[in-house]
């Protein structure tokens, strides 16, 4: 499941930011354009782990026509934060992704499922959610 | 006479470090992050709330605690995981918090001084959360299941606090988003939501509008 997230309202840096990345484990900033909010323990990973490897971590949805037709990103998007409730209350695995343009482009993009597929380093610890095919 | 004089000695050191630490600007709301450490100290200077960040744990788990600027005793208040925005009452007896655990889920904490710190039972801290999610889930109907949940603060005098509760809502599991925005006028004492303003009022009477997105 994919929420669109449009215009520029937040405020907050995000869970995975820290201005102390060294003893955080690393910083990434949430709500960039190109990059997701994820569930808890999205992959097996911890917060630390999140932040470590966020940047390193790439979920390519399957229809990137759709995101363009909104002005959403296309290609891989990385992971810069946790998602809404309803987003980790999904039974499966879901996504917040920004950014659209406008505010009402995020709404019309709204809730959406598509196949996809993510990829990341084997050095991160991270497992394959239920549900996915690993590819080697 | 010596150990008289080292006690107040002593006295004085306590009540200048208790006085640096609540001593400075007040300003309201402040922004907390989960890895800043920070200090929120009341109106009347006597009560300080201090964020320790918790830098090496696996999981965020800042604590957000309240202490007395002269004197001992502290009382935990929550637990940082992301960003919040705290304020205190005019009167310096409450702290309302805009906990901000998740992207697009705010929560809601307002805590009693005078319950907290005398441990009399007063409503639990998220009481006012619930108060605000009834009411809106009355406002929106059956139909509509909200996304995003961002209430934000407006205004609060006396007992009379306002809020612009702001998100969006979906109907079908996969569609378009709709945004709402409402403002709740809410008695900080009883917690009863005493009316509800539609967006257009909310703007007009207090030219605030309202957070609908992450």
């Amino acid at each position: 499941m994919f929420t669109g997230v449009g215009g520029k309202q937040a405020m907050a840096n995000g869970a995975l930011y820290s201005q102390y990345p060294a003893q955080a484990g690393g910083s990434i900033r949430g709500g960039t354009f190109g990059t997701v909010a994820v569930q808890n323990g999205f992959l097996g990973l911890s917060t630390r782990q999140l932040r470590t490897y966020g940047t390193q971590i790439f979920i390519t949805p399957s229809n990137q026509g759709l995101f363009s037709q909104f002005g959403g990103p296309t290609g891989p998007l990385s992971v810069s934060d946790y998602g809404d409730a309803n987003i980790q209350a999904t039974s499966g695995v879901a996504f917040d992704v920004y950014r659209f343009p406008t505010v009402s482009a995020g709404m019309q993009f709204g809730r959406r499922t598509m196949s996809t597929t993510i990829s990341f380093p084997n050095s991160s610890g991270a497992s394959c959610p239920a549900g996915f095919t690993v590819v080697p | 006479m010596k150990t008289y004089i080292m006690v107040v000695i002593s006295l004085l050191l306590a009540a200048g470090t208790a006085s640096a630490q609540c001593s400075g600007a007040l300003k309201f709301p402040a922004q907390l992050q989960w890895s800043e450490a920070a200090k929120v100290v009341a109106p009347n200077r006597t009560w300080v709330a201090e964020v320790h960040p918790v830098l090496d744990a696996d999981e965020n788990r800042t604590p957000v605690t309240l202490h007395r600027c002269y004197g001992t005793g502290s009382w935990p208040l929550f637990t940082l995981e992301r960003s919040a925005e705290l304020r205190w009452g005019a009167d310096s007896s409450n702290i309302l918090v805009v906990n901000k655990p998740l992207s697009g889920t705010n929560k809601l904490l307002l805590f009693s001084v005078p319950s907290l710190t005398t441990g009399t039972k007063g409503l639990p801290p998220d009481a006012l959360d619930k108060a605000v999610n009834e009411a809106l889930t009355e406002r929106l109907g059956k139909e509509k299941h909200a996304q995003f949940y961002l209430p934000s603060f407006v205004s609060w005098k006396g007992d009379d606090l306002l809020l612009a509760v702001g998100g969006a809502t979906y109907t079908a599991n996969v569609g378009p988003l709709t945004p709402y925005c409402y403002g709740m006028r809410i008695n900080s004492s009883t917690l009863r939501v005493e009316s509800i303003l539609s967006e257009k009022e909310l703007k007009a009477r207090t030219g605030h509008g309202c957070q609908v997105s992450p």
